[in-house]
């Protein structure tokens, strides 16, 4: 029976490898983002970030081979069953659960505390991917299938609204690639980066300015395009679309005034220009920009970033562990890191397009997508390229429930991928 | 795009295009990613420049954020001592745009004149351009002292300080200043923190400085003019973590009570110092603990704590410890045993030991020696029992816990000085001198632990202040009263010892100061003041020592009053006249305020009461009856009248006889009794006010309408 041939025949190393890579590249970081030469503890000293890391890591493998050895049907059998237990425990968070940094969203147990907002991405990922499996479905002809996706990922997303962790949240942001995969109309995601188009345009320039380009560009399309495409009847839909957009546009600007906290406010200000508030919100990019171009083309050696003797990072060795590689080890050092993501997700995406079921190519891609963003967003930001949006890096950043939740999102895909020549396509 | 996949044919096809385009996206973000990666690495202006020269040329500094302290409170919950903030409030010249800038620099500046008035406007607006422009400078505090909470609110409606999605560059520092709601009262006990460090330097602040102050959090600031510390950037490296609040045992109406009797006293004296403590028996929670100190004429001001730590020679305070000892030491019956006291003046060895009283006690019976405070009398005990055995009085004073501090929970209490036969000083006198109250140094705390131990049958209990240490309203610790569990003496000692105490209020030195309503137990002590080594006459430190109400002892109490001055005669600046009266005022104002611990009404009613209570409509007295809890009002008649029994039982009487009959109106309101008569016929006059007391025809006079009847009531 080819079934009975050993997982780790099937498995697919190259990801692995990665993985590896980056723990350990994480782990070392880690030990630099939280060195202090005054109060020197080892990399192994449970008292210290690095040490905690290890026994995470360690706790991790454990998972991983009992995600391996369990039967790959179990997590698509399983999926809403998990996806129900996430949801759970994020209710439960919002009654039990400790404040930490003003989100009620930890759970504790003793002396660990577990993020359940961490583990909600591999639930709508499994659940996603078990509703899509149904090959009635079809996201290109019928509107009505698209509610019970929405449904999937707005409960998690409300309830960790609730509990203030809205980092977390935006991550599902990455499910549009995989709906967009599987046959989700252009014109949604193209909507999409229209409104973040028009939300930073509002906050560069005045409202009336922008209002009156957008009449100025919908006179034009009407008096050019039906010289250009011979098509007439597109005279109502322009001028539908304009005033779309010159609602956005005012509703952008109430929004950004009235809705977003002032810190929200800021950090997306900032990311236009950073000097704006140099000491206030703009501080944590510049600091961390200083970091990364203060490290050159080979960085300082490692221990030797002033970071960490100052301090002057906060968070350093959670979600701006990057400017610990881009001081320390310099460009080499982030272009690695860079270059393992790349790697990292190409290669899941050509699994995922290899997979024979719909259910595993859509978790595969659910995996890939939200690698990426967190990815984008997290280096995006300690760069000065994305506003500052408190997401770990998969893999890198300190924390237990991260590296629990990406490790478990992975392996699965990898199980699922390893029964790959076993199972029958669906479609 | 969107046709090619509705036309189902190559729908297959179409979305593996799709892969592709995903592919190409995350491929182009990536490249995104290394491209400004390389920008911020080459290209941005911070390119190889250290964080530590960033920061020397920025003033930044690594600094701790002070955490929040934590408040004290007083037993009923009420705020002792709080940290309010307060704003520095300044302005980032640079932040603002010009056009935001040009728009509201005139408004800013007229309301900075008009608020502050430091400058006048066009002067705000000068100095705010030269900030603006300047290479070097860029911050300016806009007023140089700090602001309240209120005009902050005020402030954060301005231009520049209000939100504003350019930003107008306003800040403000927060610095948090104590502030102790009931000052001056309780000044000394309560403490106060040092404005530099922000530490607790004297009282409580001190002794629980390390629970109030929380922990520090750790954040960059940015040092500017003014020594004005900005934070930088809107994350703290640590957060700081608020103090924790301490739930005191005080009392601000008992503390208040204490206060203004002793103030009185002082002033009347013209005394040095004056200290009152009050304590529960049972539990040794402080109620009140008021220290003045005389600061100038009639000034009298918390400076310091005498009752933890003034230490004197005690004087007769102490004699109850020695009848203790010498009680416990024979098992004698007081009230047997006779000294002779003499002529009042009697030659020990070298020296002359008198008594306060001319012409001397002559022969009295032990229980007075104590009662009238005889120095001669307890001398004359000492060398019948304990001449050759200095070592076991000692041992007493010693297992009556007056040889070791309290240990109660502030700093700073001085311990009890009581020499032993191995000190340099000890020389074949000073046992003598130790039995009145001499050659030792103890504070009024430690004198009174003594007493409440009596007070509680012989369980010495540990003062304490503080019951409960809460963060936020979570309960962290609570203490528990520490009561010894050993007694320090022997029931009949201490039997004996009451009855002496409660002697000397009722027919001993302090007489003046017995009560109708409670019994008073204690002792007065004056002891000369020790000067330049000599016992000097005329100076006088005078106490008050002990508990109330003397059946049921609910407190304990000390008055300490130093070197009181009048012009009378010598029995006037003795603790009788002196300290015994505040003793008394204080006793008599918690006695009146508590009701708990006043005697029940009840057990002074006789067993059966004609004296009628309430008197009404019964619908209406069913309900007081069901809300008292007593007897319930009679069903079957219309009005009824309730006297009271022993043990809270009511004995009810229907009043409305028959008909045409005079009702019995005692006890009733003039409503009730008005609608009553009147149903009946009767015309009513009335004088007083109140109940009814008198009528003048009797109850069960059968009189027919028409007849005019005359209440009387109060």
């Amino acid at each position: 029976m080819p079934e009975n041939k050993p997982i780790t025949k099937n498995v697919d190393w190259i990801v692995v490898l990665i993985y590896i890579a980056c723990l350990a590249i994480g782990w070392v970081n880690i030990y630099a983002a939280v060195y202090n030469p005054e109060v020197q503890t080892s990399m192994f000293d449970v008292s210290n970030n690095a040490g905690k890391q290890l026994m995470w890591i360690g706790t991790a493998a454990l998972l991983i081979v009992c995600i391996l050895v369990i039967d790959y049907k179990f997590y698509e059998t399983f999926s809403f069953i998990i996806y129900a237990v996430v949801i759970a425990l994020l209710v439960l968070v919002l009654f039990a659960g400790s404040n930490i940094n003003g989100s009620r969203s930890w759970i504790k147990i003793g002396a660990f505390s577990l993020q359940p907002a961490e583990f909600s991405k591999l639930a709508i990922s499994l659940a996603i991917a078990k509703y899509l499996s149904d090959p009635a479905i079809s996201l290109t002809r019928k509107l009505k299938d698209y509610y019970p996706i929405m449904g999937i990922i707005a409960l998690p997303a409300f309830l960790i609204l609730l509990s203030n962790e809205t980092g977390s949240m935006l991550v599902f942001a990455s499910f549009a690639v995989v709906l967009y995969r599987e046959g989700m109309p252009g014109f949604i995601p193209a909507i999409g980066m229209v409104m973040a188009a028009l939300l930073i345009i509002t906050l560069l320039f005045v409202k009336w300015y922008i209002a009156g380009a957008i009449i100025i560009i919908a006179g034009l399309a009407i008096w050019i395009m039906p010289v250009m495409t011979r098509r007439r009847g597109g005279l109502w839909a322009t001028i539908l679309v304009s005033l779309v957009m010159i609602g956005i546009v005012f509703g952008v600007d109430f929004f950004m005034n009235n809705v977003l906290q002032k810190h929200q406010r800021g950090r997306i200000m900032v990311l236009l220009d950073p000097d704006s508030d140099p000491r206030g919100i703009g501080w944590n990019v510049i600091q961390s920009k200083i970091a990364i171009g203060s490290g050159g083309f080979a960085g300082k050696g490692f221990l030797q970033g002033t970071q960490t003797k100052f301090d002057f990072v906060p968070e350093q060795s959670t979600d701006f562990i990057f400017c610990t590689v881009g001081e320390e080890h310099g460009f080499i050092g982030a272009a690695v890191v860079v270059f393992l993501f790349v790697c990292l997700i190409s290669r899941l995406v050509i699994l995922a397009e290899r997979q024979r079921s719909r259910f595993a190519r859509v978790y595969g891609y659910c995996v890939a997508g939200i690698i990426f963003f967190h990815f984008m967003i997290n280096v995006g930001m300690t760069i000065g390229l994305m506003p500052v949006i408190g997401i770990p890096l998969p893999f890198f950043s300190y924390g237990g429930s991260s590296l629990w939740s990406f490790s478990i999102l992975l392996f699965i895909f990898l199980k699922i991928d390893a029964q790959r020549p076993f199972t029958l396509s669906r479609g | 795009m969107k046709n090619e996949v509705e036309s189902g044919q190559n729908n297959k096809k179409a979305l593996i295009n799709r892969a592709r385009t995903v592919g190409w996206l995350l491929f182009l973000l990536a490249i995104l990613v290394f491209v400004k990666l390389i920008r911020v690495q080459y290209y941005d202006e911070f390119k190889g420049k250290t964080w530590a020269e960033y920061s020397a040329k920025n003033d930044l500094k690594l600094d701790t954020i002070p955490a929040m302290r934590g408040n004290i409170y007083s037993n009923d919950k009420s705020l002792l001592a709080t940290s309010l903030p307060y704003y520095y409030i300044g302005l980032d010249t640079k932040v603002a745009d010009s056009t935001y800038f040009d728009e509201h620099i005139d408004e800013l500046s007229s309301l900075l004149a008009k608020s502050f008035g430091e400058h006048t406007a066009a002067g705000y607006r000068s100095k705010i351009m030269r900030y603006r422009v300047s290479k070097t400078k860029r911050y300016l505090r806009l007023k140089s002292r700090e602001i309240s909470y209120l005009d902050r609110e005020k402030v954060k409606k301005w231009p520049f300080f209000a939100k504003h999605k350019k930003g107008g560059g306003g800040k403000f520092e927060t610095i948090y200043k104590r502030y102790k709601p009931y000052s001056p009262m309780a000044d000394r006990t309560i403490g106060g923190i040092d404005a530099k460090s922000g530490r607790g330097y004297i009282g409580l602040e001190a002794s629980f400085d390390k629970i109030l102050e929380g922990k520090s959090g750790i954040g960059w600031v940015e040092l500017v003019e003014g020594g004005m510390k900005i934070p930088v950037g809107d994350a703290l490296n640590v957060q700081p973590e608020a103090g924790r609040d301490v739930y005191t045992t005080l009392d601000m109406k008992v503390q208040d009570m204490a206060e203004i009797a002793l103030r009185r006293k002082l002033n009347e004296m013209d005394a040095d110092f004056g200290s009152v403590v009050i304590m529960e028996v049972k539990t040794g929670e402080i109620r009140a603990m008021a220290n003045l100190t005389k600061r100038g004429d009639h000034k009298y001001e918390e400076v310091f704590n005498y009752a933890l730590a003034g230490s004197n020679d005690p004087g007769s305070t102490f004699k109850l410890a020695t009848m203790m000892a010498i009680l416990e030491e024979t098992k004698m019956d007081p009230d047997k045993i006779m000294v002779n006291t003499g002529n009042g003046a009697m030659r020990f060895r070298s020296n002359i030991i008198r008594d306060a009283h001319r012409g001397g006690f002559g022969t009295i019976t032990a229980a007075q020696v104590l009662e009238k405070s005889s120095n001669i009398g307890i001398v004359q005990l000492m060398l019948r029992y304990f001449a050759d055995k200095p070592d076991q009085y000692l041992k007493y004073l010693k297992q009556f816990h007056l040889t070791t501090p309290t240990d109660i929970q502030m700093k700073g209490e001085k311990p009890p000085l009581i020499r032993d036969r191995t000190s340099k000083q000890w020389s074949s006198y000073s046992m003598y001198y130790m039995a009145h109250g001499y050659e030792m140094q103890m504070t009024p705390l430690q004198t009174l632990a003594l007493y409440n131990a009596v007070a509680n049958d012989g369980y010495w209990v540990r003062p304490m202040i503080v019951k409960e240490i809460r963060n936020a309203e979570e309960l962290e610790d609570k203490m528990e009263p520490y009561v010894e569990e050993k007694p320090i003496c022997s029931p009949e000692t201490i039997r004996k010892v009451k009855k002496m105490l409660e002697g000397v209020v009722n027919n001993g030195l302090a007489k003046h100061i017995k009560s109708d309503l409670y019994k008073i137990a204690g002792k007065t002590g004056t002891a000369r003041k020790l000067i330049n080594g000599i016992y000097t006459e005329g100076k006088n430190y005078t106490s008050f020592a002990g508990y109330f109400p003397a059946d049921k002892p609910k407190y304990s109490c000390i008055v300490v009053i130093d070197n009181p001055k009048s012009s009378g005669a010598d029995y006037t600046r003795y603790a009788g006249s002196v300290a015994a009266p505040v003793f008394k005022e204080v006793a008599d104002r918690i006695y009146a305020s508590e009701v708990g611990i006043q005697k029940p009404v009840i057990d002074s009613l006789p067993a059966e009461s004609k004296a009628v209570m309430w008197a009404g409509r019964t619908s209406d007295l069913k309900v007081i009856s069901k809300e008292l809890k007593l007897t319930p009002a009679p069903e079957d008649a219309e009005y009824a009248a309730a006297s009271l029994y022993k043990k809270g039982k009511t004995n009810w009487k229907k009043t409305d006889l028959g008909s045409k009959d005079v009702p019995d109106l005692q006890g009733m309101a003039m409503r009730d009794a008005l609608y009553l008569l009147e149903n009946k016929g009767f015309r009513v006059t009335f004088k007083g006010s109140g109940k009814v007391v008198e009528q003048s025809l009797p109850p069960g006079a059968n009189q027919s309408g028409g007849k005019t009847i005359l209440l009387t009531l109060q």
